[in-house]
């Protein structure tokens, strides 16, 4: 589905992506760990097209095409998701107008007509149940006014409106206690499917007990170090990542 | 320093002299105001009223006498879908031929104001607001009015449908001096909105006047929408005066004019008001556009709420200028003002001034300021759900002006507003 190979990123004069290869498949799910620092929430941005970081080598193809090429709206079009670490407040406009808006206009990108606006409103209510966001939440606007957890269900809620081909979680678990990390991680697990993949980018293996991963990478330095299967999460979470960091710097 | 006064002196009379003698309201008011003409003098370079804005552009226009229509067909400024009473000025004077007063309640006058009887309510109020000694252009308005409408709302009435006061100006070049007078007694309550519009292309001067008094327990709420066109000189003072717990609205929502300002006076003199003033102003091209309130906190217990909003493109330039005075007596004020502003380029400008000068000492009063540009973070996240970039911005120009445009609460003429600011600036709403 996506394929990242020997991607380099900067910001400024600071390299962050120093030769990041990685392959997805569809159906799968993929755990990105790492200390701070170690380009997580680059390589995130960087696929969903912000345009602060500037991409010195590598590709990305993400179905066959170029994703790098594309606008932000474009890699959203082709179906690509980032839940974001910090989901922005946006006052005055309405969940529901701008979760419309979007699905309209990804449909327009695929030749399709407008959603009838009552299966737009089905879809909200099915949809809403999923992540246990009230209606009234769905009506307000976007983020403005809810707790940190509301934030990230509503990153959840946004995904399974959108039905994207690849999910990116990007750190969807800081500032979430145990019961909003079990209704957001139970959201995600729902939507998984063998005809989409999903990206957990976190520092923490908390959330990989509820999501549970296919494989588990380490980024350090801007590049996967390690990868392994979700017991590598397990011992991360026992002995830190200085061993990892040793073996890089040996 | 005489040759420079005697300057002044001609420019003055110069302007004076474009206007035609009017018989519009009453002789007494006339005669006084013309004491006060001939002591006034235009505003000048070290004026702080008029500090950002020159008068220049008026007084140095020449403007054409009025062009007479025996019959004039409204319906396109009219709100679409809107059952209201329609009164109509056609270049600055009303017509009663072309207005839908028809089946207007017991209680409830509208009348040509050069007919109001010297022993009416109307009389009593007349000109008592509009500050004539010291405001030059009410002194011209009250001096060469052109015409205007006055209406009376009597004590416990409520008039269920909106007043429409649909003004045009159809004269190239044309001048227009209407002069408003609203009085809506005890426990009246009333809706009124109040249209500018030109249909020619060309820059027309309107000098508009508007006295509004609210009295105890009334309910008033306006609506000023000015759409003349992208020449147009625009000149708007409202004076308003409001008795205990009466509640008055304004909204002004500022289309386009090359040059406007509006002065909107208010006086809270009774007890436990309620008083609203929201603005928009979406601007484009070279326009120059001037918001100045001036509210008096006179009496105690009362709230106010003052937001205006712009939007700025090309070359245009805002003007927002907020003084909130609050009196010793007026203990209890709970006062909020807010000025914020989008600027879209680089050439564009707002020049924003609060001023609270408070003399109580138990009030709550706040304001701010901003100025900004776009939110890049908000729409790199609308971007990110596939909405293409000029939608994301279209989206949060909307949220932005919603904000204001929310207060207006008769519906079909919200939907003309959104379709006016739609067409103008090409965003979805």
């Amino acid at each position: 589905m996506i394929n990242i190979n020997n991607l380099h990123a900067r910001i400024g004069d600071k390299e962050i992506l120093r030769g990041l290869n990685l392959d997805i498949k569809a159906g799968e799910v993929h755990a990105i760990m790492g200390p701070n620092g170690s380009g997580k929430s680059t390589l995130a941005s960087v696929l969903a097209g912000r345009e602060d970081y500037e991409i010195t080598a590598g590709s990305v193809t993400f179905d066959g095409k170029d994703l790098l090429d594309m606008s932000p709206e474009d890699r959203a079009r082709e179906g690509l998701f980032l839940a974001f670490q910090y989901p922005v407040e946006i006052p005055g406009v309405s969940n529901i107008n701008f979760l419309k808006t979007a699905i309209n206009e990804i449909r327009q990108y695929k030749g399709l007509d407008p959603m009838a606006a009552k299966d737009f409103l089905a879809l909200v209510k099915e949809k809403a149940k999923l992540v246990e966001l009230s209606d009234n939440l769905a009506s307000r606007s976007v983020n403005e006014g809810f707790s940190g957890g509301e934030k990230k269900r509503n990153e959840i809620f946004q995904m399974a409106m959108l039905d994207p081909k690849l999910a990116i979680l990007d750190e969807t678990d800081s500032g979430l206690d145990i019961d909003a990390l079990r209704i957001v991680a139970n959201g995600v697990n729902q939507l998984r499917s063998n005809q989409n993949a999903i990206v957990v980018v976190t520092h923490y293996q908390r959330l990989l007990d509820y999501i549970v991963p296919d494989y588990v990478h380490v980024l350090y330095k801007g590049r996967i170090v390690k990868s392994g299967t979700k017991e590598l999460a397990l011992e991360l979470e026992e002995r830190g990542y200085d061993w990892i960091k040793e073996g890089v710097e040996v | 320093m005489i040759g420079t006064s005697t300057e002044k002196m001609d420019t003055k009379q110069r302007f004076l002299n474009q206007f035609l003698e009017s018989d519009v309201l009453p002789a007494s008011v006339r005669e006084n105001a013309k004491g006060h003409l001939q002591l006034l003098s235009l505003p000048a370079h070290k004026d702080e009223y008029w500090k950002y804005t020159r008068p220049t552009k008026i007084v140095n226009s020449e403007f054409s006498a009025p062009q007479h229509h025996d019959f004039l067909d409204i319906s396109e400024f009219k709100v679409p879908g809107l059952d209201a009473f329609r009164a109509v000025l056609l270049n600055g004077v009303f017509r009663k031929d072309l207005s839908e007063l028809d089946g207007l309640p017991a209680g409830v006058e509208v009348v040509d104001i050069k007919d109001v009887a010297p022993d009416s309510a109307f009389v009593q109020h007349l000109d008592t607001l509009a500050d004539t000694s010291k405001n030059i252009f009410s002194a011209i308005n009250a001096v060469y009015s052109t015409g205007g409408i006055a209406v009376r709302v009597a004590k416990g009435k409520v008039l269920e449908k909106p007043l429409h006061f649909i003004h045009l100006q159809t004269t190239d070049n044309g001048i227009s001096q209407p002069r408003f007078l609203v009085i809506a007694e005890e426990n009246a309550q009333l809706k009124v909105i109040q249209t500018f519009k030109s249909t020619v292309a060309t820059r027309t001067f309107t000098n508009s006047v508007t006295e509004i008094v609210v009295q105890k327990n009334a309910n008033l709420e306006w609506d000023k929408i000015q759409y003349e066109n992208d020449e147009s000189l625009h000149l708007n003072g409202e004076f308003v005066w409001q008795a205990e717990q009466s509640n008055f609205r304004i909204n002004t929502i500022t289309l386009n004019g090359v040059w406007v300002r509006n002065n909107l006076n208010i006086s809270i003199t009774g007890e436990r008001c309620e008083t609203r003033l929201t603005g928009l102003y979406p601007l484009s091209g070279h326009q120059h556009v001037d918001n100045h309130t001036h509210l008096n906190h006179i009496a105690p217990h009362c709230e106010s709420y003052e937001l205006y909003k712009g939007i700025l493109a090309d070359n245009a330039t805002g003007v927002f200028n907020g003084k909130v005075h609050v009196y010793q007596s007026a203990q209890k004020t709970n006062a909020f003002q807010q000025n914020a502003n989008i600027v879209l380029s680089d050439d564009a400008q707002v020049n924003t001034k609060p001023e609270l000068e408070i003399y109580a000492d138990d009030v709550r009063c706040s304001h701010g300021c901003t100025t900004g540009q776009f939110d890049d973070e908000a729409i790199f996240y609308l971007r990110a759900r596939g909405i293409g970039e000029r939608n994301a911005r279209n989206l949060l120009l909307y949220a932005f002006a919603g904000e204001v445009l929310e207060n207006i609460t008769i519906h079909p003429l919200r939907d003309m507003v959104d379709q006016l600011i739609s067409e103008r600036f090409n965003w979805e709403m």
